[in-house]
Parts: C-alpha cells; structure tokens; sequence
C-alpha cells in the first residue's frame, strides 16, 4: 500500500474513532441495583494512615531527640565538662578544643 | 423519609452544585447508602459512556459500570477532597475497564476469530474501525479510544488513569504503530 493510502486510510480511522461507542444508556434501576450489592467499605486502615502518621512521627520523634541532645549537652556543661561544652559553645576549633581537654586532663 | 426526600432534591440539583455533591460524598463516607445512591444516579451517565468506549456489549459496560461504582464505595474513605469527586470517579472508571480489558484477555481461551479488517491493497473500501480496533490490544485499543474516541490529551489522560505523562506516550506510539502495522499488512 502506498504510503499516502496508508496515512489517508490512519487519518480516517482516527476520524471515526468518536463514533465507536457502545451507545449503551443506565436504565432507570440502575443505581437501586447497585445501591443493593454494594460490597463493605474499607476502613482507612492502616496502610493508609501510616502513610500521613509515620512521616509526622518520625519528624517529631527526631526534633524530641535533638531537643534532648541539646539539653544533654548542656547539663553535661554544668556537670564538669567545661572545656569541651564551652568550645563547642563558643565555637573553637576542634584541635583548641582538643588541646584545652589535654590540658584539663593533667 | 425525611433523608430521602433530601437526598432527591441533592440529587435533582444541578451537577455542578458543588455544596450538594459534597455533602453526598460525606454521608456516603459515613455509609449512607441513599447519599451513594445520589451519587450514582448524577455520575452514571459519565460512567456509562466511558464504559461504552472501551466495551461493546450492553452487559459488559454495565458490569464496568457496576465495578467502578462498587470500587468507589469501598475506597470512598481514602478519597480525598483535594481533586473533585467526578475526576477521582473517572479515575476509578477507567482503572475498572482497564483491569477488566486485561482480564478478559486472560481469560479468553479462544475467542470467535476476529473478521479481519479491509485488505490493505485495497484503499477504496471504508476503512471499519471497529474492527481494526478489535485486532488491537487491549491496552492499545484503550490508549487509542481516550486520544481520538474522546479527544483528550496525553496530559489529560495521564492524569485522569494515574499513568505518567512518559508511559502515556509511549502507549499511545506503540497503539499508533501497531495501528499503522494492522492497515498496511490487513489480514
């Protein structure tokens, strides 16, 4: 088949395609009858609430653990780790941190 | 009574009463079924022409229809207001005739052979889409049917299936092809 043939014969099928339709209407007892087998509804569930619960959760449950890393490290200051907890305060470098710790040490 | 007679005048008010339809989504949530059944009587009309270009017999596209509004009850507590309620109706129409179009492949074991379409030498006779369309797969045959059967595009139909706009096309090419293939060669 030549191929203007062949594009003309594609063009004309895309142009009935509208037309194929079963042409099929509800009839007036339609919603009764499936109002009469509706099937039980799902509950939201688990997979679906664990889909929005978990993340929120999950970002509580690490602000909580930052919150408590910080406070931590703060009691741990006023316990006797000074030189540690104030460079870290202060933010010195790690080798003046390092070396302050030495020397508490001795 | 009194509930009934509300939900016929939700149901007689005009489809695009918005308050309406959302006040029968959320009895239909709760599982008032004379809510759903308003629901279905204002949707059917849809469903059933959407069913209608994917089926050809009368049982077949009410079975669709049927499956589609049963799905939508089951599922009506994860259905979320953020999309109206016709698009995620549509959405579970067209999921419905495509799992039953994929079903029905299965499950044929030997179907009435399929007259085969015009011979391809000869141009001058009509071309008989339907039958084209039924020597197609199912998945191509649906790609085809929503693109030039109801004229929407990639987009629209990527998100009225839940496809991406890249599988969309590349199902509508291959439908094209395969189409192009059918006309060329014929029987």
């Amino acid at each position: 088949m030549k191929d203007r043939d062949l594009d003309r014969r594609l063009e004309e099928a895309r142009r009935r395609m509208p037309r194929v339709h079963a042409g099929v209407e509800p009839d007036a007892h339609f919603a009764r009858r499936v109002v009469a087998a509706l099937p039980p509804q799902e509950d939201a569930g688990l997979p679906w609430a664990a889909w929005r619960v978990v993340p929120v959760s999950v970002a509580l449950a690490l602000a909580l653990a930052a919150a408590l890393a910080v406070t931590a490290r703060g009691s741990g200051a006023s316990a006797g780790n000074a030189p540690a907890a104030t460079a870290v305060q202060a933010g010195d470098d790690l080798m003046s941190w390092v070396l302050e710790g030495r020397e508490s040490s001795r | 009574m009194e509930l009934v007679l509300h939900w016929t005048m939700a149901m007689t008010a005009a489809p695009d009463d918005g308050a309406a339809e959302t006040a029968l989504v959320a009895a239909s949530r709760n599982g008032d079924r004379e809510a759903f059944a308003a629901l279905v009587r204002r949707h059917q009309e849809r469903v059933f022409r959407l069913a209608g270009r994917v089926f050809r017999r009368r049982e077949d596209v009410e079975d669709a229809a049927q499956e589609t509004f049963f799905t939508a009850w089951r599922r009506l507590p994860t259905y979320e207001s953020r999309a109206p309620f016709e698009h995620w109706l549509t959405r579970v129409c067209l999921r419905c005739c495509y799992a039953r179009l994929a079903a029905e492949r299965r499950t044929r074991a030997s179907s009435s052979p399929v007259e085969p379409a015009a011979p391809a030498h000869d141009p001058a006779v009509a071309v008989d889409v339907e039958r084209l369309l039924a020597r197609l797969a199912p998945a191509d045959r649906f790609v085809l049917l929503l693109l030039d059967g109801e004229g929407w595009g990639v987009k629209e139909i990527a998100d009225r299936v839940g496809w991406s706009v890249a599988n969309v096309k590349i199902r509508a090419f291959r439908a094209r092809r395969r189409l192009r293939r059918i006309v060329e060669t014929g029987p």
